[in-house]
């Protein structure tokens, strides 16, 4: 999450204090409102976590927060348990249960259909509240005694109380605005907003996406059950209609008009909108079609919310101030020593589309230390044996063995983790990151896990160390701080060779790495896999003959899905067949 | 249960479905070509029934109600995609929620305004009142029969026209490939007006059709708007194959539904999509990664 501007964070923090002094000045009416406000602040943050950071649209959101009420009314039937120590926890777990359960099932589907999914548990969990029995039905269920905070049989905090009750919820919202700005600053939190901007990338750096989602949905849904636990004590009843897809719509509606993705902006959306509901239904009976227009209005003149406009008006023209990172510290000493052996071996391999068979039969032996290519005409399948390869597409027949190890059908990042580095035919990298950032979150997926979630991932000494000894070995040390999307194909090329060098591979697989260079580029970096060559083993697919010559210790030919011959370049450059299938055409192939 | 009454609620549930699958047709069409996530698809249906009520009211007819209720539907459909929709087709799809759920807002206010918060009846032409014999103890509703019949009618002519014609062979083309059928050269500016016009006007025909059965009552959109997106989510996005299959499934569930476990009977429809999407993620018959 990039730092705030200044302006802003004065802004903040101005309103932090505001709202610590409204019980003193404000009548009661506002102190309650705003305490409702401040519930919804908290539910609001809890759905940017998902939609602004993980990229996971909940429309079902609304069920976590309903559950909330729906514990603590359960909790407190009988007024025996109204202890704040034992209620609250149970209604957290409750609804970390709950997450679990739904997660784990929702996050298989992505896009709208993962939209649809999360409405639908969410629409089943209100059915099952409205028609079960002994839940109160449509009524709902009352809260019977507010929860105390006592310790050691003193009551400090009695929720029953206005101002108390205003307080607990004040520092909720701040305690969670905390949490989650830790949080985002965590390598778990680097991995999420990664994963956001560019999935496939983020997988085949190594990182087990799922896992990340379903911890991200399951600490959403606790935080909304949390705000949901606190709804409830202040309306003092809990019923259906909170967990159905109106609520769920409308904190919706409060993070996308606040702004996502940065945290204060559904806090501001949720005062904007509560707000504006208020003063509107004051002046007429057909308040909401003024607030449908402004919400139209919103969408059409700030695409990014509030927050959104609130950046661009603070945020100065000078650009984005380089934040000091760790300091390089002595590059890692690399183990040149030449390898022997096959580090990765295929058997049969097949993959057919349909009816198009892409690769067939394909036994190929790959030694350690050398630089294969693999050249062909196009559709031959080529970059179809490479996603195999890295696990992008799973075979239909066959065995892939990397150091022994059978990795057939296996995961990207399953992969990627045992060492095998993968560059794609198309540049894939994060563009709204700086390269330091693209190569910091390469380097992040090395660590045992990322599922850290407390300490700031920019003070991970021995991740900036990777990046910067990558970023210097690529020739963009200098450029660390820019953002991708400033560089050119060229260096986007060599950003993403870097990303995968901080990843510390010992298996390269390049799809064509020279594709669109111009000629000096292509130079650059024919030269720079030279260099990498020197201490990994390299598999690269590519059409450019001068460099597969010039770099190539073996070269595998395949045309149609056929291998038609594999050796040492010397041996298949002499082979009839390979002179008469394809390099005799090889205008034809380009 | 009795042969008759499973008769009974199998035509219900078929009857349902074909409803449903007006609806969900152009919804799916929409998602499909356009791109957009459109909930105000649901305001269109309680448009339609509106309109047919008060229209019937004041010409004493349905028919002649329904005369002018369509092409009206259609028009207002041309102007929310000229002068709201058209300017989310390059936006996320947060934007285009935010900006059709703003829709329902106002159209839910116009109909508060014009109308009031009361339930409303809509009288059936004499025609079409009265029931079949279907055993000696048990018959069935005329104009039930006569829905379907109109949808499975519409169902066919929307197949003709999109397999047929030239119009329809850009809406297959683009509901498969949305990108490559604006690179082809085709106006998809007129593609997407004539699509979400004309998805407009069969959801507001739903909602004629089924005002005299369900009665006329305000919120009555977004009920339909939710099922009518499990359908389209059940069958995948921009298959009209699947919005069929879809809306057939969630008709016979839910009606078989309220009869077999009338006290869960709510949540079948939502349990039976998740199912469907945890065997197949993008639904029984979607090809595009959303």
């Amino acid at each position: 999450m990039p730092s705030l501007p200044r302006a802003i964070l004065i802004l903040l923090a101005v309103a932090t204090i505001a709202l610590a002094a409204v019980p003193f000045v404000g009548d009661r009416f506002h102190v309650q409102l705003i305490t409702q406000i401040m519930v919804l602040a908290t539910f609001a943050m809890s759905l940017d976590l998902l939609v602004g950071f993980t990229g996971l649209v909940s429309f079902g959101h609304a069920a976590f927060y309903g559950l909330g009420g729906y514990s603590l009314a359960i909790l407190t039937r009988d007024a025996s348990l109204v202890s704040m120590w034992a209620t609250l926890p149970l209604a957290i777990i409750a609804c970390g249960v709950a997450a679990a359960a739904i997660g784990c099932l929702s996050i298989r589907t992505s896009g709208v259909y993962f939209i649809m999914i999360t409405l639908a548990f969410a629409q089943m969990a209100y059915y099952f509240f409205n028609d079960a029995r002994g839940f109160g039905g449509s009524d709902g269920l009352y809260i019977n005694a507010k929860p105390q905070l006592s310790v050691a049989g003193v009551t400090l905090l009695n929720l029953h109380n206005r101002t108390a009750l205003y307080y607990v919820v004040f520092t909720v919202l701040v305690g969670s605005a905390v949490f989650l700005w830790v949080l985002l600053r965590s390598p778990f939190g680097q991995v999420i907003t990664a994963m956001r901007s560019n999935e496939g990338r983020t997988r085949a750096l190594g990182f087990p996406i799922g896992r990340y989602k379903f911890v991200s949905f399951c600490l959403a849904g606790m935080l909304a059950g949390l705000a949901g636990y606190l709804g409830a004590v202040q309306f003092g009843y809990v019923n259906p209609a909170h967990m159905a897809w109106r609520e769920s719509g409308r904190v919706l509606m409060v993070v996308i008009l606040g702004g996502t993705g940065t945290l204060f902006g559904p806090v501001l959306g949720a005062f904007v909108f509560v707000f504006l509901e208020d003063l509107l239904s004051g002046l007429t009976e057909h308040w909401l079609m003024i607030m449908g227009a402004f919400v139209v209005a919103v969408v059409l003149l700030l695409p990014n919310g509030i927050a959104g406009l609130l950046l661009r008006l603070t945020r100065n023209s000078s650009g984005v101030r380089p934040s000091d990172d760790a300091v390089i510290e002595a590059p890692r000493m690399l183990d040149v020593t030449a390898r022997s052996g096959p580090i990765l071996e295929t058997e049969s391999l097949t993959k057919r589309f349909a009816g198009l068979v892409a690769v067939n039969l394909a036994s190929l032996r790959f030694e350690a230390g050398k630089v294969h290519a693999v050249i062909g005409p196009n559709g031959a399948g080529k970059t179809t044996l490479i996603n195999m390869l890295s696990g992008e597409l799973s075979p239909t027949d066959g065995h892939i063995r990397y150091k022994g190890i059978d990795i057939t059908g296996r995961s990207p990042d399953f992969i990627s983790r045992l060492g095998v580095g993968r560059s794609f035919q198309v540049t894939n990298i994060y563009p709204s990151l700086s390269c330091l950032q693209n190569c910091r979150i390469a380097a992040q997926s090395r660590l045992p896990s990322s599922m850290r979630f407390f300490r700031p991932a920019s003070q991970l000494a021995k991740v900036a160390c990777s990046a910067h000894f990558a970023l210097d070995r690529c020739g963009l040390a200098a450029r660390c701080h820019e953002p991708a999307s400033a560089l050119s194909h060229g260096d986007r090329r060599k950003l993403e060779i870097a990303m995968v060098l901080a990843t510390d591979p010992e298996l390269f697989l390049l799809d064509e790495p020279l594709a669109g260079m111009g000629a000096q580029e292509g130079r650059e970096i024919l030269r720079l896999l030279k260099a990498i060559a020197r201490d990994h083993t390299l598999i690269l697919i590519e059409h450019d003959m001068d460099a597969v010559f010039a770099i190539a210790d073996t070269l595998t030919v395949m045309v149609n899905g056929e291998v038609i011959a594999a050796g040492p370049v010397d041996q298949v450059r002499a082979d009839r067949a390979v002179q008469d299938a394809y390099l005799g055409h090889r205008d034809a192939a380009e | 249960m009795d042969p008759g009454a499973i008769a009974i609620q199998l035509l219900n549930g078929l009857q349902y479905g074909l409803l449903l699958f007006l609806i969900a047709a152009g919804l799916t069409l929409i998602f499909g070509i356009l791109g957009v996530i459109n909930l105000a698809h649901g305001s269109f249906y309680m448009i339609g029934a509106y309109l047919a009520y008060w229209l019937s009211e004041k010409t004493g007819s349905l028919v002649l109600a329904v005369a002018v209720a369509l092409p009206a539907s259609l028009m207002l459909g041309w102007l929310v995609e000229r002068f709201a929709i058209s300017f989310l087709y390059q936006r996320d799809h947060l934007h285009q929620v935010l900006l059709t759920y703003g829709l329902i807002l106002i159209f839910n206010e116009f109909q508060r305004i014009l109308w009031g918060n009361d339930v409303h009846g809509v009288v059936l032409p004499t025609a079409l009142v009265g029931v079949v014999q279907l055993t000696e103890l048990q018959s069935y509703p005329v104009y039930r029969l006569f829905i379907s019949a109109v949808c499975i009618l519409v169902a066919v002519g929307m197949y003709l026209v999109i397999h047929g014609t030239r119009i329809g062979m850009m809406i297959r083309a683009g509901s498969s490939n949305r990108e490559m059928v604006q690179l082809l050269g085709i106006d998809v500016g007129r593609l997407f007006s004539i699509v979400f016009s004309a998805g407009a006007a069969l959801t507001a025909l739903a909602g004629m059709l089924a005002a005299p059965i369900n009665s006329v009552y305000p919120g009555m959109g977004e009920n339909v708007l939710i099922i009518s997106f499990v359908v389209v989510v059940i069958g995948g996005i921009g298959s009209i194959k699947g919005a069929f299959i879809g809306s057939m499934m969630i008709g016979l569930a839910d009606t078989f539904g309220k009869v077999v476990v009338p006290e869960l009977s709510s949540m079948v429809v939502y349990a039976l999509m998740a199912a469907v999407l945890l065997w197949r993620p993008r639904g029984l018959f979607g090809v595009k990664a959303s």
